[in-house]
């Protein structure tokens, strides 16, 4: 389930990416959001929490906040028993 | 057995953000959603349209949700006029009107709450309904000297500090928070902005017993929401509060009721929304 998670995060950061005449740099599960790995900023990682939340139905968040920083660790908060 | 883990979703009901022509300045907004009598979302002081990242998903369910940065704030212009917070509500009439917006429901958090009564008093065929989270205005007291503080933080650790303070209890968002204090109160313009709404606005207030307000102005359905740890703007006295209006309080919150515990709000929200629009097709 983590590899389609990601290939979804990775399919909607580089919209983003692109939406912003950005290019998405090859992305990995250790890719850090905000620390300068990737073209985005706190609005476009806003962007994709709630873009994720539409497309999976999930909301990981909603007992409160969790904390990630990489690409992976934001995947892992989407994985569901196959 | 694969589980589906992707629905395709509209580009009408992406989050985008975009900045409306205002008179009074440009307007910095985020919308997601589309139809129904949409929702304007207004943040508190020194915050911005992301503190509603964790709602604006779910509010969006049956109508546009929209949030929109405050003169002073966020991307939106940095001119604050006065320092009248009063004065944002003709400011966002013309931003309903440059989005053709006829009728929104408001949901203001703290100095939001302070402008959404203000906008809803100015232009009431305007609102189709009022929620007040956590919200200035209301004549109890404030906690000043945090407001102060928290716009010129001396150091990252002194802005974690406020950060804390915003908080019931741990959160893994207050080092974050707390950054982003500190990086507004190095801006010159912004913080100068701020000290102005501070000493303008609400210097004079801070001990509450201000004249209670005149809810018969107020023609919308009205509901409270508070978070019970609210240290900030601790708990209003029941004579503060709207007469027969719904007022809920929520455990384990602080300031941040629309953070700390975003579902149970957001659902209160949703629910209360959704009866106002069954009356208002029902009438």
């Amino acid at each position: 389930m983590t590899d389609s998670i990601f290939a979804l995060i990775a399919e909607e950061l580089g919209r983003i990416a692109a939406d912003k005449g950005e290019v998405l740099p090859p992305l990995t599960a250790d890719s850090r959001f905000l620390d300068g790995d990737l073209p985005i900023d706190s609005l476009d990682l806003a962007t994709l929490l709630v873009v994720l939340e539409q497309r999976t139905g999930q909301d990981p968040f909603r007992e409160g906040f969790r904390q990630f920083t990489t690409v992976g660790e934001l995947a892992a908060l989407y994985t569901v028993p196959a | 057995m694969p589980v589906p883990v992707s629905r395709p979703v509209s580009e009408g009901s992406r989050l985008r953000a975009g900045v409306a022509t205002v008179a009074g300045g440009p307007a910095a907004y985020l919308s997601v959603g589309s139809g129904g009598v949409p929702v304007l979302l207004l943040h508190g002081f020194a915050g911005d349209r992301l503190t509603w990242q964790f709602n604006l998903s779910a509010l969006s369910a049956r109508r546009r949700a929209i949030a929109v940065d405050l003169p002073g704030h966020g991307g939106s212009t940095p001119d604050v006029g006065s320092g009248r917070v009063a004065d944002f509500a003709p400011w966002l009439v013309e931003f309903l009107d440059g989005l053709e917006l006829p009728r929104v429901h408001l949901v203001g958090h703290s100095m939001g709450g302070y402008v959404a009564r203000e906008l809803a008093g100015l232009a009431p065929d305007r609102v189709a309904s009022l929620t007040l989270l956590s919200s200035a205005g209301l004549g109890t007291p404030f906690d000043l000297d945090f407001l102060r503080r928290a716009i010129a933080p001396a150091d990252v650790a002194e802005g974690r500090a406020c950060a804390e303070r915003l908080f019931a209890g741990p959160s893994p968002l207050i080092p974050r928070f707390g950054e982003v204090l500190h990086a507004q109160g190095a801006d010159p313009v912004r913080r100068a902005g701020l000290e102005r709404i501070i000493e303008v606005s609400f210097a004079a207030h801070a001990d509450g017993g201000g004249p209670p307000v005149d809810w018969s102005a107020y023609p919308m359905p009205v509901q409270v929401l508070w978070g019970r740890e609210d240290r900030i703007i601790p708990l209003p006295p029941a004579d503060r509060l709207p007469p027969d209006a719904p007022f809920r309080v929520f455990d384990n919150a602080g300031h941040l009721p629309h953070i700390e515990t975003a579902s149970p709000v957001t659902a209160a929200i949703r629910t209360f929304l959704d009866g106002c629009d069954e009356s208002l097709s029902l009438s």
